[in-house]
């Protein structure tokens, strides 16, 4: 629903501008960029909303293998009870089936090299104690890769404040992490 | 022996970490490795 309608030739005002901002449908929490095995965010996940957009960009990667996402709570990973299925996608070959059940964590798109790769991640209810809702869509563009459709939950009832990136070869990681959270009302 | 980096920032305060991994976050980093083999097409294998 509409905070205001405007008419022809109705004047925008700074408290108009001001309301609309504060009103945005996704609010910009921050930012990360560095280059680690493990990339954290913490004390990003709050009760203020019930939904983030993560984007995830790499331009580097130190050995060819595949992201790996983890929900942390307290600055520690969680390392058990993630549930997901998808698609993993070639262009030689179209798609093939993922899936994980109890896995570690959640593993999405392939990365190798210096091919850049875009990966977005929508996490729900992550800070309230019940099972997390991960969906995560990604591109590749390296060999005969493409990219990755995976979804699932965290199953257990606990609230998280943050999360993790990795590779499951235990790569070092160049990207840049950028977090929002959806607009409740 | 060097150890593997973890780096991340906390969205609260702005503190930012980078450091070599504790006895835990490396333990599980080698089991997440171990865990990963024999996943890929042969084309992808690094």
């Amino acid at each position: 629903m509409a905070i205001k309608t405007f008419t022809t030739g109705e004047v925008l005002t700074a408290s108009d501008t001001n309301t609309y901002l504060a009103n945005s449908g996704m609010t910009y929490i921050g930012a990360y960029t560095a280059t680690a095995a493990t990339l954290f965010i913490n004390s990003c996940f709050t009760s203020t909303y019930n939904n983030y957009f993560i984007t995830f960009q790499t331009t580097s990667v130190t050995t060819t293998g595949s992201f790996q996402f983890k929900l942390r709570a307290s600055g520690t990973a969680n390392s058990a009870n993630y549930y997901y299925g998808g698609l993993q996608y070639y262009t030689t070959i179209g798609a093939t089936t993922q899936q994980g059940n109890n896995d570690a964590a959640m593993i999405f798109s392939a990365a190798s090299g210096s091919a850049t790769t875009y990966s977005t991640i929508q996490v729900s209810m992550p800070a309230v104690a019940q099972p997390t809702s991960i969906i995560i869509d990604s591109t590749s563009y390296f060999s005969n890769y493409a990219g990755a459709s995976i979804r699932g939950y965290h199953g257990l009832s606990t609230a998280y404040d943050g999360f993790e990136l990795t590779m499951n070869t235990g790569a070092t990681i160049t990207g840049t992490i950028r977090i929002y959270g959806v607009r409740q009302a | 022996m060097t150890r593997p980096i973890i780096s991340g920032i906390n969205m609260e305060t702005g503190e930012i970490v980078e450091r070599e991994m504790n006895d835990d976050e490396h333990a599980q980093y080698l089991a997440d490795i171990e865990a990963s083999k024999g996943m890929y097409p042969d084309d992808l294998a690094g």
